[in-house]
């Protein structure tokens, strides 16, 4: 979408003071709402399972395209962002350009906002590990975590809705991806049968929720339309069951990571603060080479608890990013206060 | 989703069947899902964990996409062929492959079937599947499965319809 037609959102009041709250300042608010009407870098993950970042930093640049890899001193080199203020022969890409080039058509890389790729690298899933995706589609994190387990273990990719079913396995054959088993169940569900049902606990465990989707603005301005309290109360409540299901269902030990692409602490920092009243849980710190701010434990005159400063927030304006929340948990003991611990509804 | 676990019999003559593009190995657990298609599984789960999780939910995909065992509607023949991401992963077997040019390029990933030219077809016999294969500034890349025509004219391109460039 254009810069002019995006304009033509604007964020609600409450959205604004909310906002300003959470950033601490009018000035910072302000920031964020202007980085809203711009868009995000384009950036790509090469797909290590078919090409070396190497040999796909090559090919692009015979395109004329400026590749950087922001990520490479942290050993993720093949997260590349395609620079479109080069002077040394780069240029603009066209829409839609990057997924017409051969590479991707052969699933040499994929395109995925940074923000998106983090939360697989703070899980850095191994080979031989078995991994859930609760929330799979369109399986961008599902592709990532596959190319790092190098197509061994086993992952389970998730999916309540089926044509997101559609899109997850058509990215997941784009990209190669063999050691996944892809199921269409409702998160809750699926979680509280592999309990009754089967004996697999997860090495690891993803649950990237669904959301309001507050930090995604530079992707879809009707957010601003669309977004109010009560569907985040109402998706909170969701998420809170989705994470706490999952939990059970994870290995003591084991490491769960809690993301989403919005900003509201109902969605984020509540949801933690409740697992970790509900659960024997240690909330771990997170490093990655960008900024990166704590977790709120203070919203609204609501408290949480201290462990939530380990979670992190990225705002778009800071990283030049989309905006997302970030939790990594481990797992102390089976230990959980909620009613029915097999599985009852919460 | 239908899965069935091809034993050792089955995957050995599906392996027979693609053995004139140079396989020899396949070195992943193979499903049949439906009648035709062939899956590959590289994941640690056993024969009977994954069974397990068939049993018990909605399974809408395993593995990868590998290939198909059909009856090919003219001859009426049995044939097999390997799917674009199959060749990718068995690309060190591969030896029967056909290299197109840049033009005849634009065209495969249009989805359409490639005219061919008498020095690249030399080397075939007519009515088979081959690798192919673009080569570009050195850079070679498997870009599909083809079947050659028994008259080798024309290269049928099998280049599933999300694999290709919808405008150029």
């Amino acid at each position: 979408m254009k810069y002019k037609e995006k304009i033509k959102y604007t964020p609600k009041e409450e959205f604004v003071k909310r906002m300003e709250e959470l950033l601490g300042s009018k000035e910072e608010a302000k920031k964020f709402f202007e980085i809203s009407y711009t868009d995000t870098p384009d950036s790509i993950r090469c797909n290590t399972l078919k090409i070396s970042p190497s040999e796909l930093k090559k090919r692009l640049e015979s395109y004329g395209w400026k590749i950087n890899q922001p990520f490479a001193s942290f050993g993720h080199e093949e997260i590349m962002i395609i620079d479109e203020k080069v002077g040394g022969g780069g240029r603009k890409l066209n829409p839609g350009e990057l997924g017409k080039t051969k590479e991707h058509l052969l699933g040499y890389f994929y395109v995925q906002e940074i923000s998106s790729m983090l939360p697989i690298l703070v899980l850095d899933p191994k080979p031989g590990e078995v991994l859930l995706d609760l929330c799979a589609s369109p399986g961008s994190k599902t592709t990532q975590a596959a190319a790092l387990m190098e197509n061994k273990g086993t992952i389970i990719a998730n999916e309540i809705n089926l044509g997101r079913v559609g899109i997850l396995n058509t990215n997941m054959e784009r990209c190669g991806v063999m050691n996944a088993i892809v199921t269409r169940m409702e998160g809750v569900a699926f979680c509280e049968r592999i309990l009754k049902k089967t004996k697999i606990k997860f090495d690891k465990i993803l649950v990237d929720a669904p959301c309001s989707g507050e930090g995604t603005l530079r992707k879809s301005p009707k957010t601003f339309l669309i977004w109010n309290l009560n569907m985040i109360k109402k998706i909170a409540t969701t998420q809170r069951r989705l994470a706490a299901a999952a939990l059970k269902i994870l290995k003591v030990g084991g490491e769960m990571i809690y993301s989403t692409c919005t900003l509201s602490p109902e969605e984020d920092e509540e949801v933690i603060d409740f697992l970790i009243k509900n659960f024997d849980i240690k909330v771990e710190e997170i490093k990655l080479p960008i900024k990166l701010r704590c977790g709120v434990c203070e919203f609204e005159g609501r408290q949480y608890s201290k462990e939530i400063e380990k979670t992190c927030r990225l705002y778009p304006h800071d990283n030049d990013t989309d905006g997302f929340f970030l939790c990594k948990i481990r797992k102390l003991s089976d230990k959980c206060l909620l009613e029915n611990k097999h599985g009852g509804r919460i | 989703m239908k899965i069935e676990i091809m034993d050792k019999a089955k995957k050995k003559k599906f392996i027979e069947e693609v053995s004139d593009l140079g396989v020899e190995k396949i070195p992943y657990l193979l499903f049949k899902t439906g009648l035709e298609r062939i899956r590959a599984f590289s994941g640690s789960f056993t024969n009977k964990e994954v069974l397990d999780v068939w049993r018990n939910f909605p399974i809408e995909g395993i593995g990868l996409y590998f290939g198909k065992q059909m009856i090919d509607r003219r001859t009426g023949r049995k044939e097999s062929r390997l799917s674009l991401d199959a060749l990718h992963f068995l690309k060190e077997q591969i030896k029967t492959i056909i290299v197109l040019n840049e033009e005849q390029e634009k065209e495969w990933f249009k989805g359409k079937d490639i005219e061919l030219k008498e020095e690249q077809v030399k080397d075939f016999k007519g009515n088979e599947f081959v690798a192919v294969v673009s080569c570009e500034n050195d850079e070679k890349d498997i870009i599909g499965t083809g079947k050659i025509s028994s008259d080798k004219k024309m290269l049928g391109n099998f280049l599933p319809k999300e694999r290709r460039r919808r405008e150029m």
